[in-house]
């Protein structure tokens, strides 16, 4: 190892949209400058989840430390910082970035820009990023990199005429990747004798050594010995090792300004080195933290219940687990009427909503319902007080409500232009308010709407998606909370109102969304003894209804030459599904209703 | 030594035509297939020597498809080389379809000692047996019934399907049927399978359809001296099918031929369900069957209770409790519930489903199911 010189340090991140081969890239990256024997290199090694490798996305961050003699004879201490690949992490790619000096921007050769690499090189733009483009699959047959290199310079405003054309896949033109790394990313500023200023760009858990932040340092040193100070959480540690990721850990002595790594100092809780913090030493603190820090706000809830009523401990048990290594996601206690005992769960978006329950349910084997997904409201009541619902059923009575304010988000939808009219009439549906469009290309548009955040929180993606065939790509952020005729509607089945079907919906909305979701409930609640009226209401009056017809005879009256096996499996089947129902009075509600209420295209 | 009862049954698996609604294995083919299947068979029943000679054979049932689709040439040779004990039992039936009732086989029939005659009669209105798919008219049940009754059977079940559809009510038929004065009728409601030709024609028909043609036949049957014995079984007194009360009672049975299914002690199994498969495995010398469950104690007594309820004269709670113990605490609460609801008749000893539970006897079993 060459010694400490920050003119031979580069810290950048890779940016790009899902599937565009970021992760590709990096492995490649680490297996070309043998930061992992071919053993030990797992496919994609910086993706560790097996979710995220499903899903082709990174959720939590991984680094890495290269080290990389380039052509002009010099070793290089490169730091590749790993960024989630999806609108809801946005927060958290801000304080990777916010590590880094430069961001290689992966563009697919045949696919082009796409609505999320925009929103991403804002982000690192917003940071002050070197950003250099590399165009990625060159070697498939439908690349057009001419194509491709004019629109990185038209739409992102950046100088692509001589970016690496390589094939992530084939390994092809990977150092070529490293040389511009080296020759375009500045080289970090940064003074080691100055006071310790570091930032925590993320975090993981280990079961025997607690929460480990992993850093950027930005000034001073920090070693094995040192008491640290975290200045948002106001809390003390004593560091009992410092390292780096080559992407395995590897302890060193010491990091100094500019480098990246990680700290062992027993720390017992994430949330004590959340993402965005700065780490000072506690005998010689900065007095000033670095800017940028903000505790990333849940903007999706939904009630997470137990289907088998004793698992409510466990699930206890895993959100705690996951907590560990995610400091956004938060969760209380809470109680529903119709689903007993639960948790309201707060996520960043709808994607790590999802990615959440997916793991409660494979990797700890829980069974759960989940309510319909809210955001939160603000609510001015009559007497002037601001609350914050986050729980439809929480919702004060009309008549105790001066108003209601909902989140509105900023969306880009790039989508090619025989599908801009299926776009415009999916996002007028759910009340979008359309703000521009710009042609890309000849073939493609960039659309702005605001929409309500309650709008796309349900299926709006899926439904893009149907849309535009596949071809629609879509991103948001947050802008404002406005002010909107919002209604409490509620469920009634046979009279008794479900507290976990109620959901706060657009006025003009309620009466059709209503019906959808009494037809729903019309088509998988079995037919019982008794005739089962289903309702939909606001307040006291009734928007929409059906009725379930009573069951008068349930009889498999064959049972030929002696084979009795069909009827006990079919015996064994209703027995089955009776076990995951929900008594309501008399009415066995099945979870699938839960579920079916979530799902709606309103088109249909 | 007293020996233990075992029913026999045969399954022909041989239609002229396969019926529209039917989702059993039956096959349509030439005689060649047919003769071999009769070799396959007779090579299959000389594998349980032992265990026909050891039991007392009580019922001997030729079930199909169409028993009667076997040509004579076909029926003799199978009749004849059938071991003698089978036809020593009390009761051995014989189903046949309208179409391919001939002097001939009857006569072949009743020289072989079969003394009950299962009918496949589905509907007495043409245009009614045209969307079931069957290859009969009404005239050919006269005709059959006819030649049955000449040919000596004075024991005879017909087989109707209701609850068809609104356009095909089962009255007019229920009518015809009783005046033929049948000692048996078993009326089956249609199934409809969506994987089958049917389906496309009509759908299931709504429970209050399905309720009122039921009542109109058991108030015809009713009128005409018969009762019902079992959930889709009538008879006159006497006349009930022993076989078929055997399987509600849980008495072993034999199953052989393709798809067939046996009841030996604590185990249940079943034969192959292919034509085929069936003959390769005979052929290699090898026994036919697919599947072979052992049932627990608990999987016995709910069989009792899923099999013994379909009788009108229900279960006997001595016998039950005798073997498998108390009912459990869920049991004897569900019990009490649909006693109160009117779809238990509790006498002493007896746990009976009224009419109205035999309509729900699937929500009730399901509650009994441990």
């Amino acid at each position: 190892m060459s010694a400490y010189s920050l003119d031979n340090i580069r810290n950048f991140s890779i940016i790009a949209h899902i599937d565009h081969g970021k992760s590709t890239l990096a492995d490649r990256l680490i297996e070309s400058t043998g930061g992992l024997s071919e053993r030990e290199m797992k496919d994609q090694v910086l993706d560790n989840m097996d979710l995220e490798r499903e899903r082709g996305i990174t959720i939590k961050l991984q680094t890495a430390r290269l080290r990389y003699r380039a052509s002009d004879g010099k070793e290089y201490q490169l730091n590749l910082i790993d960024t989630p690949g999806h609108v809801d992490f946005t927060y958290e790619v801000s304080r990777s970035l916010a590590a880094c000096e430069g961001a290689l921007l992966v563009v697919d050769a045949s696919q082009g820009v796409e609505a999320q690499t925009i929103a991403n090189v804002y982000l690192a733009d917003a940071q002050g990023l070197e950003i250099v483009p590399v165009l990625n699959k060159i070697d498939l047959p439908s690349s057009r990199p001419e194509e491709v290199i004019k629109e990185i310079e038209d739409i992102i405003g950046v100088y692509a005429e001589d970016a690496p054309q390589i094939s992530a896949k084939t390994g092809f033109n990977i150092d070529a990747v490293l040389e511009e790394v080296i020759k375009k990313v500045p080289t970090p500023k940064g003074d080691p004798d100055a006071p310790l200023k570091a930032l925590v760009f993320d975090s993981f858990y280990d079961t025997y050594r607690g929460a480990i932040p992993m850093i950027r340092i930005f000034d001073g040193e920090v070693k094995k010995g040192d008491t640290v100070l975290m200045m948002a959480a106001k809390q003390e540690f004593e560091v009992t090792e410092v390292g780096v990721f080559t992407p395995a850990i590897e302890p060193v002595s010491s990091l100094r300004a500019g480098e990246v790594g990680y700290i062992v100092a027993s720390i017992k809780d994430v949330r004590s080195v959340r993402v965005g913090e700065t780490v000072t030493k506690a005998d010689n603190p900065v007095t000033e933290p670095l800017p940028g820090y903000k505790r990333a706000q849940p903007m999706v809830f939904c009630g997470l219940y137990p289907a088998e009523g004793e698992d409510y401990e466990n699930i206890r048990d895993a959100l705690e687990k996951l907590q560990l290594n995610d400091a956004s996601l938060t969760f209380e206690p809470e109680t529903s009427v119709a689903l007993g005992f639960g948790y309201r769960c707060g996520f960043l978006g709808l994607l790590h909503m999802e990615i959440i329950q997916e793991r409660l349910e494979r990797e700890f084997d829980l069974d759960l319902i989940a309510t319909a997904p809210s955001v939160i409201y603000k609510v001015i009541t009559t007497k002037g007080e601001e609350l914050w619902i986050q729980n439809p059923t929480n919702l004060p009575p009309a008549q105790e409500i001066q108003s209601i304010h909902e989140p509105v988000v900023k969306s880009s939808i790039i989508v090619p232009k025989e599908y801009i009219g299926n776009v415009m009439e999916l996002a007028q549906n759910r009340r979008g308010v359309f703000l521009d469009m710009n042609f890309l290309d000849e073939r493609r548009a960039l659309i702005h709407y605001e929409l309500p955040l309650n709008e796309i929180i349900y299926d709006f993606f899926d439904a893009l998606k149907s849309r535009t065939r596949g071809y629609g790509s879509f991103d948001y952020e947050m802008d404002r909370y406005e002010v909107s005729d919002l209604v409490k509607m509620d469920i009634l089945i046979n009279y008794e109102l479900i507290d976990a079907f109620s959901i706060i919906v657009h006025r003009d909305k309620a009466v059709g969304r209503g019906r959808q979701i009494v037809e729903r409930l019309k088509d998988v609640i079995p037919r019982q003894q008794i005739p089962i009226p289903l309702q939909a209401a606001i307040g006291s009056s009734i928007i929409a209804r059906e009725t379930i017809r009573a069951l008068r005879k349930d009889v498999l009256a064959k049972c030929y030459g002696g084979d009795i096996s069909r009827k006990k499996k079919l015996l064994e089947k209703q027995k089955e599904g009776k076990k995951r129902m929900r008594q309501f009075g008399n009415v066995e509600v099945p979870q699938q209703a839960f579920l079916s209420v979530l799902k709606f295209d309103d088109e249909k | 030594m007293m020996k233990n009862n075992l029913g026999i049954y045969i399954h022909i698996p041989f239609c002229n035509k396969k019926c529209d609604y039917c989702d059993f294995v039956s096959y349509c083919t030439g005689d060649e297939v047919k003769a071999r299947y009769v070799d396959d068979l007779l090579l299959e029943v000389s594998r349980y020597r032992d265990l026909v000679e050891k039991a007392n054979i009580s019922t001997l049932y030729f079930g199909g498809g169409t028993p009667s689709a076997l040509p004579p040439v076909l029926l003799t040779r199978l009749l004849e080389g059938l071991p003698p004990q089978f036809f020593q039992a009390e009761e051995i039936t014989f189903e046949m379809n309208p179409e391919s009732v001939t002097e001939e086989k009857l006569c072949i029939l009743h020289d072989a000692g079969i003394n009950r005659i299962s009918l496949g009669v589905q509907s007495l209105c043409d245009r009614t047996l045209k969307i079931l798919g069957r290859a009969h008219k009404v005239n050919d049940v006269y005709t059959a019934v006819d030649k049955i009754r000449t040919a000596g059977f004075h024991n005879l079940n017909l087989d109707l399907i209701y609850a068809i559809s609104e356009e095909h009510p089962v009255e007019d038929s229920i009518l015809l049927l009783a005046e033929m004065e049948p000692e048996h009728v078993s009326t089956y409601p249609l199934e409809i399978y969506s994987h089958l030709p049917l389906s496309e024609k009509i759908s299931l028909v709504e429970d209050e359809f399905f309720l009122k043609e039921f009542s109109n036949i058991e108030r015809v049957l009713g009128n005409k001296g018969y009762y019902r014995y079992e959930v889709s079984n009538f008879s006159k007194p006497g006349f009930e099918s022993k076989h078929n009360v055997a399987y509600w009672k849980r008495v072993d049975y034999l199953g052989l031929g393709v798809s067939a299914h046996s009841l030996l002690g604590s185990c249940r199994h079943s034969n192959v369900d292919d034509l085929l498969l069936y003959h390769e495995a005979l052929k290699q010398g090898n026994c036919p069957v697919m599947k072979e469950v052992m049932l627990t104690k608990e999987d016995e007594a709910f069989e009792m209770l899923m099999l013994g309820l379909r009788l009108t004269e229900g279960v006997d709670l001595f016998t039950y409790h005798a073997k498998y113990g108390e009912f459990t605490d869920a049991q004897k609460r569900a019990i009490e519930r649909f006693s109160r609801q009117g779809f238990f008749e509790r006498s002493e000893g007896r746990l009976a489903l009224t009419p109205m539970g035999m309509n729900m006897m699937n929500t009730v079993l399901v509650e009994l199911m441990e």
